[in-house]
């Protein structure tokens, strides 16, 4: 069993893992059109593509004023929403068995979980971590943001340090290793069926794809949107 | 340092160690989560003789999810002892912590799913009427005590597929003790959240059967309070990764 190295491609100085763009920019392709079917032809009596999309967007309604509080909860829905959507997405990406295809020297790659590289659950978590603190920078004031740090009492400055570090890396190592860990073992049933030959069963990482994509993927992606609106809360709402 | 033949029957021995670690340490937390989850349907069952079938259904799904523990270790075990072939010294060492990786955080896996899934039974028994909604929340809570021990899984993955190769000079052993550290952090590491996740999983079916009004709030605060008592697996699983890869 090995894992073929990423596909690099080098601008300047700066290395982009092509695989990981291409599959998200898949599943914004993939968003936008959902977006764009379910709601064509927007009437006052909903019909049943129009019901599924005001369903998704009344539940997070919902979650984002109860947590915000209405007046910053509306402006903030299509944010939580568009990140929710993108990582269930990403999480199940595994489940559609999209082979690599070559066209002369364009190399598309297999559809896997964007989520399973590092590189993307540290950028949401930079984007809706670091977004928190500047909500509390323009709540606060910039004096406010600092005092918060030596809040109760002056001496707690280095643990309030380590908090903010270990929310950044909490929230980002728990989506990475869930979907990174639920791929491997898929990846890991499929080789031994394949390889034992006992059990020629390679049709055994469907269902496990199926239970660390769909359900697994769901579950974390609805706990990183309410983490990331929880920290984003505590520091954004004065109560 | 040790030669050819010595190091392929050292390898040999540790490999059965790592077998005995992993099933061995396995078997015990989901046995006892199964056990717990039964004891509490039945005594549901004596309250509510009426809503036998929801409560067996409830348990048979609850002590399958319990079950998951021993099911990868015995996974992990048959892989050690067909698949795994380690010619070296580092490779079986790093088999050993492999083995003892999961097989330890899933001690604690199976109790924290069982916690759930007895604390489910009980409340259905209480309030036959909340038994789809606590269905899945008994998942959602079993879905989340999983995802630490999905880490130590992961982390016994990279240890045995890792290709980890001897460099015949003395800093093997530095090497060995390094992936020995990565095995007992994981293992260690992975034990306190599921348990403790998986009595917020377990009071928060309880509440929801006592307050169904309240389970969309119940659910939502459930999983903040799992997630923070998760983050020091997720601190183990950095070190764990670190000491694999980046030292």
């Amino acid at each position: 069993m090995e894992v073929a190295p990423p596909l690099l491609i080098r601008i300047g100085r700066l290395t982009y893992q092509y695989e990981t763009v291409y599959v998200m920019s898949m599943v914004m392709l993939i968003l936008i059109a959902l977006a764009a079917f379910l709601t064509r032809r927007l009437t006052m009596v909903p019909g049943r593509a129009q019901a599924a999309a005001e369903f998704i967007v009344e539940t997070f309604d919902e979650l984002v004023t109860q947590s915000f509080g209405s007046k910053l909860g509306r402006p903030l829905l299509p944010w939580m929403g568009t990140l929710f959507l993108f990582l269930v997405l990403s999480n199940a990406f595994g489940i559609f068995p999209v082979p690599r295809i070559q066209i002369g020297w364009i190399v598309l790659p297999a559809w896997e979980e964007p989520t399973r590289n590092y590189m993307v659950p540290m950028t949401l978590a930079l984007l809706f971590v670091g977004g928190g603190h500047i909500g509390q920078v323009l709540s606060r004031g910039v004096l406010g943001y600092i005092k918060s740090y030596f809040e109760p009492i002056v001496f707690f400055f280095p643990l309030n340090v380590a908090t903010v570090a270990a929310e950044f890396i909490s929230i980002s190592f728990r989506l990475f290793g869930n979907v990174f860990g639920g791929a491997v073992i898929a990846s890991i049933a499929f080789n031994l069926m394949v390889n034992i030959r006992i059990f020629p069963m390679p049709w055994i990482n469907i269902p496990i794809s199926m239970f660390f994509g769909l359900f697994v993927g769901l579950v974390q992606a609805f706990v990183f949107t309410t983490l990331a609106m929880t920290y984003a809360s505590v520091k954004i709402v004065e109560e | 340092m040790l030669d050819a033949a010595q190091i392929e029957v050292v390898g040999e021995v540790l490999r059965y160690i790592a077998v005995a670690l992993a099933m061995g340490f396995g078997a015990i937390g989901s046995a006892v989560g199964e056990g717990h989850t039964a004891g509490m349907m039945l005594g549901g069952a004596a309250r509510q003789p009426s809503e036998y079938g929801g409560l067996f259904r409830t348990m048979l799904i609850g002590q399958a999810m319990a079950e998951t523990a021993g099911v990868f270790a015995l996974f992990i075990a048959i892989i050690l002892i067909w698949v795994s072939d380690p010619r070296t010294l580092v490779a079986a060492v790093a088999n050993v912590s492999g083995g003892f990786a999961v097989g330890f955080s899933g001690i604690a896996t199976g109790i924290g799913m069982g916690y759930v899934s007895s604390r489910a039974c009980e409340g259905m028994a209480r309030q036959p009427e909340v038994s789809d909604r606590m269905m899945l929340s008994m998942l959602l809570a079993q879905a989340m005590v999983t995802s630490a021990f999905m880490f130590a899984f992961l982390v016994t993955v990279l240890l045995i597929f890792g290709g980890f190769r001897d460099t015949g000079s003395f800093n093997d052993i530095v090497h060995c003790a390094k992936y020995m550290g990565a095995g007992l952090a994981m293992g260690f590491g992975a034990c306190g959240p599921a348990i403790g996740v998986g009595i917020a999983g377990g009071e928060a079916c309880r509440g929801i059967a006592a307050h169904q009004e309240n389970s969309g709030l119940l659910t939502r605060m459930m999983f903040v309070g799992m997630a923070v008592a998760q983050s020091t697996a997720i601190y183990s699983l950095v070190i764990s990764l670190i000491l694999l890869y980046a030292v």
